[in-house]
């Protein structure tokens, strides 16, 4: 909430004019609006309705600002900027315009400041209509509230709710599901005093088509829309934030972590990354609801069947010493690490094991560049998209969002895809593929093994249809076959393409060399890092060492255990789908005794003998 | 040009057209039925190929429809039933004779008007839009042709470059009939300029106004002429294609609209390459839902685009960036319909007509409490009071006009100062209304301002889109206030919300709904203030509208608050001196009052709206006759230590009239000293001196005034203020506490004309004194054989003639200057009547402008009168016609022109006087000396009987608070409460009737002042009482109090707790 953007470059066409704001010269640009104008001059403007992701909407009235030669009173959010425009943005007639609607806001239903969670008090608040209330100092309901009316509470949604008595109907919400997520499932009903956000045709926001991706939450004014997890928590002004990337999926949507007292409160979306705010379900709520109790924060020996704590000497001297028995020794690290650690990962197989029995435990990832490299921002304003062989709605659902932007701006949708994708409904091209292949895997890792095919006529009529678009992008999973992908790289130059990567990481990974193989060895080193198993077996082998966050299956199964950082306590660089190299950044300290994952490596290549150059940030770059 | 035009010319071949109104779904009346009875009528006497019979659409006159117009003649006949249309077909078509029945009859006159180019409704219109509405058959695209349809087009394609299509426009001065006025013209040619291949026009026809139809009217009459005028737009600003918003609820309108666009694109006058020209042109309709703020063009706007009808801001406008963000024009149905009249017949023609700054013509769809109400199309510029008394035909049942909101639901009413204001954008919003879209609805006397403030509010609250806080919460606040108020909870707080919303809610709203919405109430502030203290303040609505501070019409209606259903309810029961002992409570001359009261409750009697009125002053007469022989004695009013208390304090009450005796009585039945000083010899004021004996006996204003004496309250006659004593001896050596002035206005205003003190001139008042003086003083004035003018419409002035007659005058001519309906003793039409019946003659429209002769009086020269503008009371001013003076020959000559208090009285103590001499009181009828208070017609000016009682009841609330507390307090007409169970079966007298009022024969009045009214018998009392409808109880319902218990028998037993006086907690 608190976050602010930086100011949109201006139009090509725009010019430059002078205004004046509160007597003082101020160069905008046209196209802006006055409240641009004046926020780019450190002139503060309260707005309510208005947020910066969003379009202007004029609705809330708070923003209202004096400018000569205008009979009434103007929103400046909306009103253009033009050359000698004379605005007052705090005049007697402004502040007493601006202390009505608030009179107004707190009347029309129960904002019982003391009762909500986002109060908080003069010096700072979660609410931004309680703040503007200390701002213009309304320390009385004017108009008495209404007591009589009961406003209804959903609770229906598993990770937020909804209390309608203290929602002042900004609409930010209700514009965030269709212009930023483009899911188009809030909407109001009613009119008048009646109005009401509500979900659909007016069904619990539970039962809704709502896909809990929380951008609502996390623009709303105020203590309306709140988080389930963090409600009760102490007020978000008091917590820390830390700007990193979300580790959940290739997409690498930018995020800001709220933490408090050592432990994550909330995720909340970049507004100035390419996902403007916006997250999926996954990145938002379920990956703080999935962080298991059981740490492991000290390395462990199997003995005698049982696990034993040691010390981090003992267990790398007996780590070395078993890998050093070992004839061959396999590899598989998760995407979910860094880049830094990834070649630390990599090193220590290629110069001291000398093994090419490294792959990745998870994240299955097609050929990279294949043509011009998309980006996010570049697919909400493509004029054609084509999806093959990948579902983005499920697997990189910000991106999957990016898609049905574009498709509300009018964009076209080709789908080609072996099984039933999200997006299906959407396309005005929907196409199945054949499948080769074995569908059924025993470990994930076997998946990789499906091939697509796409019939000759088909492609010829996807490719026709591409030949008409300006900017088509076309997002294509793993396991495309040999004529489909060289008809990929036939397709016009206009042509720009993204690859439906699995893993956070995993581009990097695959730049790398790291792919989702199966490997054999006599020993077995797996950096797991904070991965699940789910289900999925370790391939066999006589001596195994899991690096892991957590206990689970297969620690439970390895002769060394080695602690390892959680995604929220790294630091190091990814590479995300689009090849960009985000940061990571710490959001917590990690336990006294856990270290990087590369840390951990290089540890292992001393007391192997051969220690490894140490792994810098700039090393990394150059390597990818 | 009017649109009255001869349907020949699309006749010509038929010897007469019969043009019938309505139409299959004209929810209003049966012209279906008649359409086609007419039809079946003429086929059968073989006249089909003679006479054509053509359905049209409305002609707006709504109130007598349905309306057939027979041409070309130009008959109109109204209200037609079926029954009647064998006497049209018979009688008119055949014999050609007028059916005088089923013409027309104005209002305000006796006479039938069977020509349609005569009726006032008609001849002061000047149709343009509305020129075909009623004239063509608006599915046939024939006779649109044949009435000049689609050559404004041709020419606009063919002769004309589109910036000379804008440029006559522009000259037109044209201004958006939408309501904002916005310059038609200069809106085309921005959207011209407007960068931007793709363009759009849309019409908007989202008519959302309640009681307002005209848009509804011109897409269902003459859909061609929208059609034409948006291709002619189109045109001009460069659009390929064009929408009509309509409102679901009209399926009537876009039915036609559907016909009307397949027969354009069948001839070829829409669709690709129009009339030959390079000109394309695609219509379509989009359905609104019936939403109020989709008649805002950016909310229409994204209607349209299927998004949640809402306003944008503005800028961007429409013409920049509206429709799917291309530039966009948007005008009203009406305004698209004016078009190719223009177009057509020049901008000249156009602003020939008009004012110069709106210029044309403006439609309205006039509802109300008007006569005539409709649709109508008046050139603008006309009064306001032109449009409701002329075309409107005035108020139903003569009643006061009040005020006329226009605007629609978020305009503004304007009061009866407002009735000259001319009709145009400009000096509407100067008077404090607007143009808006055309609706206009005309009140009376029986609107509350404060309840029809809140019935618009509450319809523009519910209409709010709810985007914009200051409209969505603003409109919810106001309507909470005012719901408060008209429920009698409203205090300050509530006014200072009302001023404080409103004006923020107009400065800081998103869209015209939001900043509009205040305006009604704005309005209503500013124009009737007074009732909105009235309510806030008194706890009252004299108007009687709204329900939790009226319980029953009538005692809201009575001065005095006199309750009446309880009186009535027991009288039913025969339980005449209990009833008689609440009215007494309010009103302590009953007996005076059943004789001469003007019965201001008779004249709000619900039972009126289903018969006649209950006949309340006659059955009150005969309640207080029951008790004629039992003398009363006023018990006091407080407790006993209270009234020890009171004895301490003097008060003096100058006057012995109706006002004076109240508040004496009032006074010592709390236990203070009172005594009454009287300048005549006998205590009654007018009641003596002034109203004649026939009308009210001495003898029982003597029975009343004993009854006071009885109360303690001395009387001393024959002691005059400023003669015998003065104020400062009152309060000083003669030992008055306070004083309360009730001295009346015993002088009569003079004639101020040339020789208006010649012999033979008394004034009214000096007339009616000698009479009430005695026969010796009467026959002084040796009227016997004489020639007797009296001069005015008053009260007064028919005394002064039926008493004139009564004493032998040979001819008497009442002079008034005005009409007859404009007389102020119209509130009495019986006394008309009766002065009528026995041979009074009334000249009106007259005013004296010299007496004649040379010291004794010989006539009279008078100037005949037209009535002109409005004056501030609401009635026209008379006018002098210069060259219309005639004399009449009289012998004496009274001029009753008015009266005044004598304030030469009062001597050394000045107190304030108001420009028309009346005293000025404070609130709490304190004048500006300390102690002295004033009340009755010395206040009021010349009033009623019991308006003086119930000023007298509130003098002694005030002046008691005064003495006990030393402040001014403002007193209130507490509302008066008993619960009285009805033991009687309503359904029994559902279909009884108001007896006749038993009234002297005519021919055994003359030479003797016997009383002339009767009075009933016991038994219609009884039963005349039985009729009331009892409103009371159903305020009971209304408040959720209990009802009054008790078997429904007429021998149930009083509950003697029903006589207590229950305080009124609504």
């Amino acid at each position: 909430m608190t976050q602010t953007l930086t100011p949109p470059r201006p139009a090509s066409t725009a010019v430059p004019v002078t205004l004046t704001i509160n007597g003082q010269k101020v160069i905008g640009h046209t196209g802006q609006t006055v409240y641009q104008a004046a926020t780019d001059a450190g002139i503060f403007v309260p707005v309510l309705c208005h947020h910066p992701a969003l379009p202007s909407h004029g609705a809330c009235r708070i923003c209202v600002v004096e400018i000569e030669k205008q009979r009434t009173l103007q929103p400046s959010c909306t009103f253009p900027v033009a050359e000698g425009l004379v605005v007052q943005t705090e005049s007697p007639r402004v502040v007493e315009a601006r202390k009505f609607v608030l009179e107004m806001l707190f009347s029309e239903r129960q904002h019982y400041c003391m009762y909500c969670t986002a109060s908080g008090n003069e010096h700072g608040s979660d609410c931004e209509l309680q703040r503007l209330g200390y701002r213009y100092g309304l320390d009385c309901w004017k108009y008495a509230p209404n007591y009589t009316r009961r406003w209804p509470v959903d609770a229906t949604r598993t990770h937020f709710m909804m209390d309608h008595a203290r929602c002042i109907l900004c609409r930010r919400c209700v514009r965030a599901c269709h212009e930023l997520v483009s899911n188009h499932t809030l909407g109001l009903q009613q009119r008048g005093t009646r109005t009401m956000i509500c979900a659909d045709d007016s069904v619990p926001f539970g039962e809704s088509t709502c896909v809990s991706c929380g951008t609502c939450l996390q623009i709303c004014p105020t203590g309306a829309l709140y988080d389930r997890r963090s409600a009760y928590l102490g007020h978000e002004c008091d917590t820390q934030r830390t700007r990193t990337t979300c580790m959940q999926c290739a997409v690498g949507c930018g995020i800001e972590t709220l933490t408090r007292d050592g432990s994550l409160i909330r995720i909340e979306g970049l507004w100035d990354a390419p996902n403007h705010g916006v997250l999926c379900e996954q990145g938002r709520f379920s990956v703080l609801d999935e962080i298991p109790a059981q740490r492991i924060k000290q390395p462990l020996i199997r003995a005698n069947g049982q696990m034993r704590q040691v010390s981090w000497d003992e267990a790398l001297r007996a780590a070395a010493d078993g890998l050093s028995k070992a004839r061959t020794v396999a590899g598989l690290v998760t995407p979910r690490v860094t880049n830094e650690s990834l070649i630390a990962f990599s090193r220590l197989f290629r110069d001291i094991f000398k093994s090419s029995q490294v792959g990745l435990l998870s994240g299955r990832t097609p050929p990279l560049g294949i043509g011009a490299a998309a980006t996010l921002e570049g697919i909400a304003k493509s004029d054609g998209i084509i999806v093959i062989a990948g579902d983005p709605l499920k697997n990189q659902k910000v991106l999957g969002y990016m898609v049905r932007k574009a498709l509300d701006h009018g964009a076209r949708l080709i789908v080609a895809s072996g099984e039933e994708t999200g997006l299906d409904h959407l396309a005005d091209l929907c196409i199945r593929l054949d499948v080769d292949g074995s569908a059924q895997t025993k470990t994930i890792w076997d998946s990789h093994k499906r091939i697509f095919h796409l019939r000759s006529d088909r492609l010829a009529q996807v490719k026709k249809e591409i030949d008409s678009l300006r900017s088509p992008v076309v997002l294509y999973g793993a396991g495309l076959d040999q004529e489909l992908y060289a008809a990929l790289r036939s397709l016009p130059a206009k042509t720009s393409f993204l690859p439906l990567v699995e893993g956070a990481n995993a581009v990097g990974a695959a730049r790398l060399g790291f792919s989702l193989r199966a490997v054999q060895g006599d020993a077995l080193y797996v950096l797991a890092g904070d991965e699940q198993p789910d289900g999925r077996t370790l391939p066999e082998a006589q001596f195994t060492i899991v690096q892991a966050s957590y206990r689970n299956a297969w620690t439970d199964a390895a002769d060394i255990v080695l602690p390892a950082k959680a995604w929220f306590e790294k630091t190091g660089h990814l590479t995300n789908i689009e090849g960009r190299r985000l940061p990571l950044t710490r959001s917590i300290e990690a336990p006294r005794e856990i270290v990087s994952d590369w840390a951990t490596v290089f540890m292992l290549s001393v007391k192997l003998g051969q220690p490894l150059a140490c792994v810098t940030v700039s090393d990394a770059t150059a390597a990818l | 040009m009017s649109g009255n035009g001869d349907a020949q010319d699309s006749a010509g071949r038929y010897r007469a057209t019969v043009l019938v109104c309505g139409g299959e779904r004209c929810g209003s009346s049966q012209a279906a039925q008649v359409l086609s009875a007419i039809q079946s009528r003429v086929e059968k006497r073989g006249l089909a190929e003679e006479i054509q019979v053509v359905p049209t659409a409305c002609r707006g006159l709504c109130s007598a429809g349905p309306v057939v117009i027979i041409m070309p003649r130009g008959l109109l006949y109204c209200r037609v039933q079926l029954a009647d249309v064998q006497a049209i077909v018979e009688e008119t078509l055949v014999k050609g004779r007028v059916i005088d029945r089923l013409a027309y009859v104005e209002p305000a006159e006796v006479q039938e008007i069977p020509l349609y180019k005569e009726i006032p409704f008609f001849s002061r219109q000047v149709r343009i839009a509305l020129g075909n509405c009623g004239m063509i058959d608006p599915e046939s695209i024939e006779e649109y042709i044949a009435r000049d349809g689609y050559r404004a087009l041709g020419k606009a394609l063919n002769q004309m470059t589109p910036d000379e299509v804008i440029r006559e426009v522009r000259e037109s001065g044209l201004r958006g009939r939408g309501g904002a006025g916005f310059p038609t013209g200069l809106k085309w040619e921005l959207c011209r300029k407007a960068a931007g291949k793709l363009k759009y026009v849309i019409c908007n026809g989202d008519e959302g106004d309640p009681g307002a139809f005209m848009d509804r009217s011109i897409l269902e009459s003459d859909p061609h002429a929208v059609l034409e005028g948006m291709a002619i737009a189109a045109r001009a600003i460069g659009a390929r294609e064009g929408f009509i918003y309509c409102r679901e609820e009209y399926p009537l309108a876009i039915a036609r609209l559907e016909t009307a666009i397949a027969s354009a694109y069948e001839y070829g006058l829409l669709g690709e390459r129009i009339l030959g020209s390079d000109f394309s042109f695609d219509i379509r309709i989009k359905e609104g839902a019936g939403a109020f703020v989709c008649g805002e063009e950016t909310a229409l706007i994204s209607s349209i685009e299927g998004q949640r009808g809402e306003p944008r801001p503005r800028p961007p406008f429409p013409a920049v960036s509206g429709l799917w963000g291309r530039p966009t024009n948007i005008n009203n149905v009406k305004s698209y319909a004016m078009t190719p009249r223009i177009v057509l017949r020049g901008a000249k023609w156009f602003n020939g007509i008009g004012t110069p700054k709106s210029p044309g013509t403006a439609i309205f769809a006039l509802t109300g409490k008007v006569n005539n109400t409709g649709l109508i199309e008046v050139p603008m510029g006309i009064a306001l009071g032109d449009i409701i008394f002329d075309v409107g035909g005035g108020i139903p049942k003569g009643k006061p006009f009040k005020a006329v909101q226009t605007g629609g639901p978020l305009g503004g009413c304007l009061p009866i100062a407002a009735l000259n204001t001319p009709v145009d954008f400009d000096a509407l919003m100067e008077a404090g209304a607007v143009m808006g879209s055309g609706g206009m609805i005309v009140v009376d006397e029986d609107t509350c301002m404060v309840e029809l403030a809140k019935y618009f509010l509450t319809f523009a609250a519910a209409e709010s889109c709810g985007k914009c806080v200051p409209c969505r919460v603003g409109g919810q606040r106001l309507l909470d206030a005012l719901t408060r108020i008209t429920e009698g909870h409203g205090n300050q707080r509530d006014m200072t919300t009302i001023r404080e919303v409103s004006a923020k809610m107009a400065e800081t709203s998103l869209c015209g709904l939001g900043q509009r919405t205040p305006g009604p109430v704005m309005a209503a502030l500013q124009f009737f203030g007074q009732e909105f203290v009235d309510h806030v303040e008194d706890k009252t609505c004299k108007a009687g509208q709204c329900r939790a501070l009226v319980r029953a019409r009538c005692v809201n209606a009575c001065p005095a608050g006199v309750d009446t259903p309880a009186y009535l309810a027991l009288i039913t029961q025969g339980r005449f001196a209990e009833a008689l002992e609440i009215h007494r409570q309010r009103n302590p001359f009953a007996l005076i009052c059943g004789r001469a009261c003007p019965a201001f409750c008779e004249k709000k009697c619900r039972r009126a709206e289903l018969d006649q009125p209950i006949a309340i002053r006659l059955v009150k007469r005969f309640m207080a006759d029951q008790e004629l022989q039992r003398p009363w004695t006023p018990k006091p009013t407080v407790d006993e230590k209270q009234r020890r208390a009171n004895s301490a304090r003097k008060v003096a009450v100058i006057g012995a009239g109706p006002a004076g005796l109240t508040a004496a009585l009032r006074l010592a039945q709390q236990g203070y000293g009172v005594t009454v000083f009287e300048k005549y010899p006998t205590p009654g004021g007018m009641l003596v001196w002034a109203i004649p004996e026939y009308r009210l006996p001495r003898s029982i204003v003597a029975t009343e005034i004993d009854n006071i004496r009885r109360a303690g309250v001395e009387i001393r006659c024959n002691s005059a203020l400023g003669k015998d004593f003065t104020l400062d001896s009152l309060m000083g050596q003669m030992g008055f506490n306070a004083v309360i002035l009730a001295v009346g206005a015993h002088k009569t205003r003079r004639l101020g004309i040339p020789g208006d003190s010649k012999i033979g001139v008394i004034n009214g008042l000096d007339f009616l004194r000698m009479i009430a003086a005695g026969p010796k003083e009467a026959e002084s004035m040796k009227l016997r054989g004489k020639r007797v003018g009296i001069v005015g419409g008053g009260d007064v002035a028919i005394d002064v003639a039926r008493c004139a007659l009564r004493l032998g005058a040979s001819q008497i001519h009442v002079l008034y200057r005005r009409s007859g309906e404009n007389m102020p003793a119209a509130h009495l039409p019986e006394e008309i009547d009766a002065a009528m019946q026995e041979g009074v003659q009334f000249h009106t429209l007259v005013n004296p402008i010299e007496v004649l002769g040379q010291e004794q009086v010989t006539g009279i020269r008078v100037q005949r009168q037209r009535l002109a503008e409005f004056d501030t009371g609401g009635r026209r001013r008379p006018v002098g016609i210069e060259s219309d003076i005639y004399n009449l020959q009289l012998d004496v000559l009274v001029p009753a022109i008015g009266q005044l208090p004598d304030v030469s009285c009062f001597g050394e103590a000045v107190l304030q006087t108001t420009s028309s001499g009346t005293l000025v009181v404070g609130p709490a009828f304190n004048t500006s000396r300390p102690g002295v208070f004033a009340a009755g017609d010395a206040v009021t000016g010349p009033a009623t009987i019991v308006e003086a009682i119930a000023d007298g009841n509130l003098v002694a609330i005030a002046t008691d608070a005064w003495l006990r507390t030393g402040k001014f307090v403002k007193p209130v007409v507490q509302m008066s409460r008993h619960d009285i169970p009805l033991t009687h079966v309503l359904d029994d007298y559902a279909s009884a009737t108001r007896p006749a009022t038993p009234r002297l024969p005519v021919d055994q009045r003359s030479g003797n002042f016997a009383e002339v009214e009767v009075g009933f018998s016991e038994k219609t009392t009884k039963q005349e009482a039985c009729r009331c409808l009892r409103c009371d109880l159903e305020w009971l319902d209304a408040m959720h109090l209990p009802r009054p218990g008790g078997p429904v028998n007429s021998s149930a037993s009083p509950a003697p707790q029903a006589l207590k006086e229950v305080e009124a907690k609504p």
